[in-house]
């Protein structure tokens, strides 16, 4: 297992970690490249989210080829909301920044998986940013039943 | 596809034809092919078009020679001419004159008062069973019609033989089926079905059920029914007059009228004309001077002139050509039912008028089109060489829905979103919905996202009352059953593609056509491009 896998590994519990990321009939496939890897379930009562504000549905972290990856993951089976999935990302990023070892080099994105964004929605998207370690990023979009590797690893 | 209680629908299953390995879809008052390019959205608008013809022009030699010039050898598929059929099921001249007694009372208990009266009620009457079984063998396609139908859908396509279009590699074979499911009754449950294979010897067989009683089809009003009835008036009128010898020609006469009017109950809508507008329509407008006046100086000194190999065109173009042409042969008033809808076009996007200046005003052979702007002085047409793109796309359609488009016909159009504006092709959605309402059926090919998403508005607008959505995409709406989106989607064994039904998603408000395929793809690597500035700005 890779120094980052292990590490966060360690500081959530093993049975909010899960190996398939799907929710209320959306899923996506995890990228094969990303062998060393945990997915935190983060509705999991036992998970390091916050219990009562606002959260997405898994935190990615992963490795391949020597390199980190941090993925906050929002799954959405219908038409996704900018408004509302972005501060969930943002949620998720919070977390990693606690979980994460703070000297790993890492890449960082975040993910929507939904059915559909309309054009509005998909306007917006490209407006709203999440920050970690003071990075910002744009909110990447898959569609339900695609695969990860699209965007990471 | 097709439900048991789908009462009314056609269903067209296509096998092995051109790029697709397999479709089935109902042809519903809007419908519409979606899906990436080269997966055969105008090979089966094309089929369409060419079914329409081989099915109007196969059952009716008067009416193909007084609408639509089919061309002197293109036979007559359907019906085996007139009163042999009365003969053949009358052994004995007595059951013959009761055939012919049936036939004659249940004509007159059948038809409107005076042709005024609406027969929707009375169009549920069945054909007396007896003069039914007479009738069945006239709608299967007569022997070597196979033949002819090839011969036509190649000529649409403009390709040599039929056998061209069958999908390679591997099929040998194209399979064309049409099902006409006729109603929920309980006699009623198979359908009429036709069926037409296209390869080395192409053949084309009907399955008409023994017990599916047969119908008047309710799009017809007074004029069969006058028609019918004055022949009746005729045949005793001579018979009176000719003591005893029965006018067999008229009887004739009246079994073929009979034929035409059971024979749209049996095939539906394809038995209407179709109108195909090609996508390179505003091309063709911009270049129709130029190519008529040739093909028309050419004709007229065939003799004297060198023999020229000329180019072939695709029937669909020719067609469209042809119809342009002929467009003010027929006085202005008499054609075409859906001339509202044509001025509301030239109002709400063209902001002008189309013009088709009659052979005798131009001085020409052929009528010419042009552009006059709402507000220009009557003498200010513009050529429709001078005029956006936009008019010279719009302008056939306006000429065909004023001039030549029917209720109850098929209006076939490529891509209606070509040259337009989103707003434009917004409200482009709504006037063809309206022609929908007028009774006019549309087929289009489309790759227009907000095309799509109008129908959504449109479809979804059926659920408020009629006062409740007047301010809403002008009022109009059409209900789902009268929708139907197709998805055309490639597939890698066997290599073509398929065809399958996309519903309309409420939670997305539109018909899912894979579009978002392409904007995810696209946001994301605007977001890969941003993730990059950003990294070089913190370095």
């Amino acid at each position: 297992m890779s120094d980052l896998v292990k590490a966060v590994r360690t500081k959530v519990s093993e049975s909010c970690c899960v190996k398939v990321c799907k929710k209320e009939g959306c899923k996506v496939s995890l990228p094969s490249k990303c062998r060393q890897r945990v997915l935190i379930d983060m509705d999991h009562r036992e998970s390091p989210a916050e219990k009562h504000g606002k959260r997405c549905d898994f935190l990615f972290v992963g490795e391949a080829k020597g390199e980190g990856w941090v993925v906050p993951i929002e799954l959405k089976k219908g038409k996704a909301s900018p408004s509302e999935v972005v501060p969930q990302l943002q949620a998720g990023a919070k977390v990693a920044e606690k979980i994460v070892p703070k000297n790993a080099e890492l890449r960082f994105r975040t993910v929507v998986a939904a059915g559909r964004f309309g054009k509005y929605e998909r306007g917006l998207l490209r407006k709203k940013e999440v920050k970690f370690r003071g990075m910002s990023e744009l909110v990447r979009w898959i569609k339900c039943g695609e695969s990860l590797a699209k965007l990471i690893c | 596809m097709a439900k048991a209680n789908s009462k009314g629908l056609l269903e067209l299953e296509v096998k092995n034809f051109g790029p697709i390995v397999e479709a089935k879809v109902d042809l519903r008052p809007f419908t519409l092919f979606v899906g990436s390019s080269n997966t055969g959205k105008s090979y089966l608008a094309v089929l369409i078009y060419a079914l329409h013809r081989i099915f109007r022009a196969g059952y009716s030699r008067r009416l193909r020679h007084i609408t639509e010039d089919f061309g002197a050898d293109f036979p007559v598929i359907f019906g085996t001419g007139g009163y042999q059929q009365l003969r053949r099921g009358g052994k004995s001249t007595k059951l013959l004159e009761e055939n012919i007694e049936t036939l004659f009372n249940w004509i007159i208990q059948t038809s409107p008062k005076g042709g005024k009266e609406n027969i929707s009620g009375k169009s549920q009457n069945p054909l007396p069973e007896k003069i039914a079984a007479l009738i069945r063998p006239s709608l299967d396609p007569k022997g070597g019609s196979g033949d002819y139908a090839a011969e036509e859908i190649a000529r649409c396509f403009g390709v040599d033989l039929a056998s061209q279009l069958i999908r390679i590699p591997g099929a040998k074979n194209a399979k064309v089926v049409l099902r006409r499911h006729v109603g929920e009754d309980a006699d009623c449950k198979e359908p009429f079905a036709y069926e037409l294979r296209l390869g080395t010897s192409p053949s084309f067989i009907a399955s008409i059920p023994e017990n599916n009683p047969l119908r008047i089809s309710s799009g017809f009003t007074d004029s069969p029914w006058i028609s019918l009835l004055s022949i009746i008036a005729e045949i005793r009128k001579r018979q009176r007059e000719s003591e005893g010898l029965f006018p067999w020609w008229w009887l004739s006469r009246l079994m073929d009228e009979l034929l035409e009017i059971i024979f749209p109950y049996v095939v539906g809508h394809i038995s209407r004309p179709a109108h195909y507008l090609p996508a390179d329509r505003g091309g063709v407008m911009h270049a129709h001077r130029t190519v008529v006046s040739v093909l028309v100086e050419g004709a007229t000194s065939g003799g004297i002139r060198q023999e020229v190999p000329t180019p072939m065109l695709s029937g669909v173009l020719a067609d469209f050509l042809k119809q342009l042409i002929a467009l003010d042969d027929v006085p202005y008033k008499k054609r075409g039912h859906a001339g509202g809808i044509a001025l509301e076009i030239e109002k709400a996007m063209l902001r002008g008028s189309v013009r088709s200046d009659a052979r005798a005003k131009t001085g020409t052979s052929y009528p010419v089109f042009s552009y006059l702007p709402s507000g220009w002085k009557e003498d200010q047409n513009l050529p429709l060489i001078n005029v956006s793109s936009m008019v010279s796309e719009l302008a056939p359609v306006v000429l065909y829905l004023r001039h030549v488009v029917r209720p109850g016909d098929v209006l076939i159009i490529e891509e209606p979103e070509a040259h337009l504006h989103p707003a434009m092709q917004v409200e482009f959605t709504r006037q063809l919905a309206a022609a929908v309402r007028a009774g006019v059926r549309v087929i289009a090919t489309t790759h227009s996202e907000w095309i799509l998403e109008e129908l959504a508005n449109l479809v979804r607008s059926s659920g408020l009352s009629e006062a409740e959505r007047k301010d809403i995409s002008g009022g109009i709406a059409l209900e789902s059953n009268e929708v139907g989106a197709w998805l055309f989607q490639p597939k890698e064994r066997p290599k073509g593609s398929v065809v399958r039904e996309i519903p309309l998603d409420v939670e997305s408000g539109t018909f899912a056509a894979g579009y978002d395929d392409v904007a995810a793809a696209l946001h994301n690597r605007w977001a890969d491009i941003e993730s990059r500035l950003e990294a070089r700005r913190r370095r």
